[in-house]
């Protein structure tokens, strides 16, 4: 287990989640903009209002980078581990044998830029089911692929 | 009833009480709740009786299912079919079949007719409810379970280490029996009663005009004083006297919960399976396989120690856990004496041998993060208690700075005992945690059950390389105390994380 080889997400994933951002914070700005020329609001008011809006992205795009930089997945013949929190961490393992069945997910935006998301199963309840995120089509259904084990032992 | 003939008609109706029962079920789920609903929360007018007619009359659509239910027993299996515009037609083997739960309210004993409830394996909602059954029915199918069951345990490796330890228990003699006088200790210890006085409390707040009719009712009896008018010792007395009826009121609420649900509780056990009986109205009679017990609890609040007795609860995966039609089964003893728990648990799972856990404590350093903990919430109370003096009619800024010296002491005093109550142990077979200063919980899993590890990383936990460990489970309740270790050294928990997961590896998840 110590020299497990953790991998990070996708660069893309950190472009594509700071695209998101970035098309919701510009949204935000014409609703605004918007009420300001249509209502009777002071317009400073406004404009206090859309620094405060900024400052928050500006906040939230460094923070993607931090959450970017703090995620990492690893697999081996035990099971997937995942570690992601900024602040607070969180490091998860689901044995390989514990996996009950898995998805994957992909957005239109995913599509663009062929990344996907890989939901696995379990039986737990806090855990019921987690989420790779950040990972290309391809690396996600190898590590299906990979995931998926003999279930002929398995008898209920 | 002979299977052979109707096996080749359409099949078994229900019971012929069975559309009594149905329109029971479906008034209790839906019409009575949408009634008071309606009456609590708006004047009573006439929309609200042609919604309620409304309703009745869908629901009346309801009994159609009774006509459109059938179900034969096969030799290896029993067939349902069932549904008026969407058939549903399932085969259930009788070896897939693990539950055979039976309920009985009063009515249904006299009628002798009871609900059953097949589940299996599958987890989730039940295989099948029969609303209602003839009493003659539960029995051959009883009987037909357990014998498909027995004939292929001996194939199947699933009892593998369970049936030797049970060759002597065979005679089925019983693992628990609460005499009626635990019963009403229990019901003192659970105090239950708090949830239906908030209940009718809260009914009475929302609903005035039933609020001024029990006035004007109590004003009967003895007249409320006016309050701006009576001198302090008389309302000291009045309130007491109010205060003292309102809790015998809630413990002979609570007691009378317990007596309904756990009467005459007793619990048996049968080669891979547990047999619960209970119930003073409702009976209830419900079948726990072993191996679907996911968790087992140990709980003592204040008053346990009192009656020197401790609570046993369980978390099942799937079926016996959920409460769709059926029925929730998480009581493996309600009480028993503080001395039988661990030879009781060692009867119900030979390898969970509690009585021999040697629990390890948390790093001594642990209780100065508790500690500071406390710190930080005094801090906080004395910043709202000041923002308060603030205001106006709020003169306690003499007061306010007896805060600290108040709250410091409890705290120091919660922080040690928080260390010293905290406690966590792991073997082959199980990892155990107990904690809780006032309210005390113990956790027992067996390793083979665990799902997935988790370990948490604080930015506290970080300053001090330490770590939270928590595991996760089937059929875990959210809410409630499980193997979640808190202020582990870091090398700790990592080495007990990578234990476990070397454990798993060779051990397959059977539900």
């Amino acid at each position: 287990m110590k020299d497990l080889k953790y991998k990070q997400q996708e660069s893309e994933y950190l472009t594509m989640s700071r695209l998101l951002l970035t098309i919701i914070f510009f949204l935000v700005t014409i609703v605004l903009l918007v009420i300001g020329f249509f209502s009777e609001t002071d317009f400073a008011d406004i404009g206090k209002t859309l620094i405060g809006v900024w400052v928050l992205y500006f906040f939230l795009f460094w923070y993607q980078k931090a959450a970017y930089n703090r995620y990492s997945y690893a697999m081996d013949h035990q099971g997937l581990y995942i570690n992601h929190g900024v602040l607070w961490r969180k490091k998860i393992v689901i044995p390989r044998n514990r996996v009950q069945h898995t998805d994957i997910a992909q957005g239109p935006l995913d599509r663009q830029f062929d990344l996907a998301e890989l939901v696995i199963h379990t039986a737990g309840t806090r855990n019921a089911s987690v989420k790779l995120v950040g990972v290309f089509r391809e690396d996600a259904e190898d590590l299906r692929e990979s995931l998926s084990f003999d279930e002929s032992n398995d008898a209920v | 009833m002979n299977k052979s003939k109707e096996k080749l008609s359409g099949g078994n109706r229900l019971h012929k009480f069975s559309p009594l029962f149905i329109l029971i079920h479906v008034i209790w789920k839906s019409i009575v709740p949408l009634a008071f609903g309606l009456y609590t929360y708006s004047k009573v007018n006439s929309a609200n009786h042609i919604i309620i007619a409304f309703a009745v009359v869908i629901s009346a659509f309801s009994l159609l299912q009774y006509w459109f239910y059938h179900y034969w027993l096969e030799n290896d299996k029993i067939e349902i079919k069932e549904g008026i515009f969407f058939k549903q037609h399932r085969k259930v083997p009788y070896t897939r079949i693990q539950n055979v739960n039976v309920v009985q309210n009063p009515l249904q004993r006299i009628l002798k007719v009871s609900t059953l409830q097949l589940e299996s394996a599958s987890g989730g909602k039940p295989e099948a409810v029969m609303r209602v059954v003839g009493l003659d029915v539960v029995e051959e199918l009883k009987r037909r379970v357990k014998t498909a069951n027995s004939n292929s345990s001996a194939t199947i490796d699933e009892t593998q280490y369970e049936v030797a330890e049970d060759k002597k228990l065979e005679s089925a003699d019983y693992l628990l029996k609460v005499s009626t006088k635990d019963v009403i200790k229990f019901g003192i210890i659970s105090q239950k009663g708090m949830v239906y006085g908030a209940l009718i409390f809260g009914f009475l707040a929302q609903n005035q005009i039933f609020m001024m009719k029990l006035m004007t009712y109590l004003d009967l009896f003895f007249t409320i004083p006016d309050f701006t008018k009576i001198t302090f010792a008389e309302g000291v007395i009045y309130v007491s006297v109010i205060g003292l009826v309102m809790f015998v009121f809630l413990q002979l609420m609570s007691v009378l919960w317990a007596l309904m649900k756990f009467y005459q509780f007793q619990i048996e056990k049968q080669t891979d399976r547990l047999q619960a009986n209970m119930g003073l109205l409702s009976k209830v009679s419900a079948t726990i396989p072993l191996k679907k017990i996911q968790l087992y609890r140990i709980s003592e609040n204040p008053l346990h120690k009192f009656f020197n007795a401790r609570t046993i609860t369980i978390e099942t995966a799937g079926g016996v856990n959920t409460d769709k039609s059926g029925i929730v089964m998480r009581w493996l003893a309600p009480i028993m004496k503080k001395v039988d728990v661990a030879t009781f648990i060692r009867k119900v799972e030979p390898k969970i041998k509690i009585g021999s856990v040697d629990w390890q404590s948390l790093p001594h350093r642990a209780w100065k993060r508790v500690f500071k903990k406390g710190i930080y919430l005094s801090v906080f109370i004395l910043a709202v208690l000041l923002t308060l003096d603030y205001l106006p009619f709020f003169s306690i800024r003499n007061y306010i700075w007896f805060v600290f010296p108040l709250t410091l002491p409890l705290a120091f005093f919660y922080a040690k005992n928080f260390v010293k109550k905290t406690g966590y142990y792991f073997d082959d077979d199980i990892i155990c945690f107990k904690s809780g200063v006032w309210f005390g919980k113990q956790s027992f899993v067996k390793i083979k059950k665990i799902q997935t590890i988790m370990i948490h990383e604080s930015p506290f936990d970080r300053r001090n390389k330490m770590a939270t460990l928590e595991i996760d489970t089937a059929g875990s309740n959210l809410l409630l105390h499980h193997v979640k270790i808190p202020y582990l050294e870091l090398h700790d928990a990592y080495q007990i994380r990578n234990f476990i997961n070397n454990k798993l590896q060779s051990e397959d998840f059977d539900w």
